[in-house]
């Protein structure tokens, strides 16, 4: 996990943070968010 | 045990650092927590003062302009990291906000149909190409006449047409620069980064530009991500939109300028044998260069142009006009903290530090590319109303 963490560059973690914020609301268990 | 781990390097390019003189101290998880409240607190005082702003004036029927958060963002940020400074705790967490930024980009896919990012992205990239050809030649004549290092010279270059820092990272490597060059040429570029947030909008307000127009502009002329986003979303929130996506179609040229500069280095005999051998392998080379979030903003724009589909079986594959809405107001608060990071990453001290040479050099390069991106915009704005 540790490895994992160190390898995986800024723009992974992007890409892994947009995509399960994409899943939470596809599948509607995120729902509103205001601005 | 989780707690003690190495988390990846989110602090790419804070503080301004040349490659192998990045922090040392490594962070965990609950050590980047107060830095990104920080950032947090500090973009969302930007937000409330403006709110606050907007509803007196209001109130109180006086007449004034709109002061987008994002101003008061840097500005609260630039005030903190230049008088009382950001403590050792923050550090961490502060510069991840390089993190928020590609996050927020990622996300902004939501907010343009495919269509629209194959035309805007098009036309950016025809802009980017004479830009791009333009600011290479005159860069490297004005270091040549200030006699500056080649390597200085070519990091410059390169700085100030593709993308600011992470353009210069890449090149360090390929064309054996020191850090010393490196850092000078960061720092460069990130003063005058700086300073094109408070010209850029004040000559776009002068212009009257439309925001697809202004937005196109920054994205093309304003050197880092960050820097450029900011200059966008300073103007307007769709002009903010429009310089990520000229911007970003900049970001894609990396692997391309990096690998035609190695090869000509390596021609001339002046590369390592490491980076030599690195060019055995092009396809490798352009993969790694690669900015990969990218794909992230494309994959999430074929979801909302798919969920846009007038057929409902392709329509369910995509995301819905709420959905979207979502991670559009997502992006933003992404956005809010890099905003904040911004601010506080600017260090003025270290802006009037470096030699005046390179930062003449720069200024001077800067002005000009200002000036020939800004006339190709207005004419592919008259023909193509962009």
């Amino acid at each position: 996990m540790s490895t994992l963490r160190t390898r995986l560059s800024t723009d992974a973690w992007a890409i892994l943070l947009a995509a399960a914020l994409g899943l939470l609301i596809r599948f509607g268990l995120l729902r509103t968010i205001a601005w | 045990m989780a707690a003690s781990t190495h988390l990846p390097d989110l602090r790419s390019e804070y503080p301004p650092h040349a490659p192998g003189k990045s922090p040392a101290e490594s962070s965990t998880l609950i050590g980047l927590l107060p830095g990104i409240a920080l950032l947090f607190v500090v973009g969302y005082a930007g937000k409330f003062v403006e709110h606050f702003l907007n509803t007196w004036t209001k109130a109180h029927h006086i007449t004034f302009p709109n002061i987008e958060y994002v101003l008061w963002a840097i500005l609260f940020g630039i005030v903190i990291a230049n008088t009382i400074g950001v403590a050792r705790i923050f550090r961490p967490g502060v510069a991840t906000y390089d993190f928020w930024l590609k996050t927020g980009i990622i996300l902004l896919g939501a907010r343009f149909i495919l269509g629209d990012v194959l035309k805007l992205g098009g036309i950016s990239l025809i802009l980017v190409f004479i830009a791009f050809a333009f600011s290479l030649t005159f860069m490297t004549w004005l270091g040549r006449t200030f006699k500056l290092s080649p390597q200085l010279t070519t990091l410059l270059a390169v700085g100030s047409s593709v993308c600011g820092v992470s353009a210069i990272i890449a090149t360090q490597g390929a064309i054996d620069a020191d850090e010393e060059d490196s850092s000078t040429a960061i720092a460069a570029i990130l003063a005058l980064g700086a300073l094109s947030l408070f010209t850029f909008p004040a000559i776009g307000h002068l212009l009257q530009m439309s925001d697809h127009a202004y937005g196109i502009w920054a994205g093309l002329a304003v050197d880092n991500t960050a820097e450029a986003t900011a200059a966008g979303a300073l103007y307007s929130d769709a002009a903010g939109k429009y310089a990520v996506l000229a911007k970003t179609c900049r970001n894609a040229l990396i692997g391309f300028v990096v690998l035609a500069y190695a090869i000509q280095w390596a021609r001339k005999g002046l590369a390592s044998r490491a980076a030599t051998r690195q060019l055995d392998n092009k396809a490798a080379f352009l993969w790694q260069k690669f900015p990969k979030f990218v794909l992230g903003f494309l994959v999430i724009s074929l979801l909302a142009t798919l969920g846009a589909s007038s057929n409902p079986t392709v329509a369910t594959l995509g995301f819905t006009k709420p959905q979207l809405l979502a991670l559009g107001n997502l992006s933003r608060w992404a956005f809010l903290l890099t905003f904040a990071g911004v601010g506080l990453r600017t260090n003025l001290k270290d802006l009037f530090k470096q030699g005046t040479r390179p930062f003449l050099v720069g200024a001077l390069g800067e002005v000009a590319i200002a000036a020939v991106t800004l006339l190709l915009v207005l004419t592919a704005n008259h023909f193509y109303r962009l």
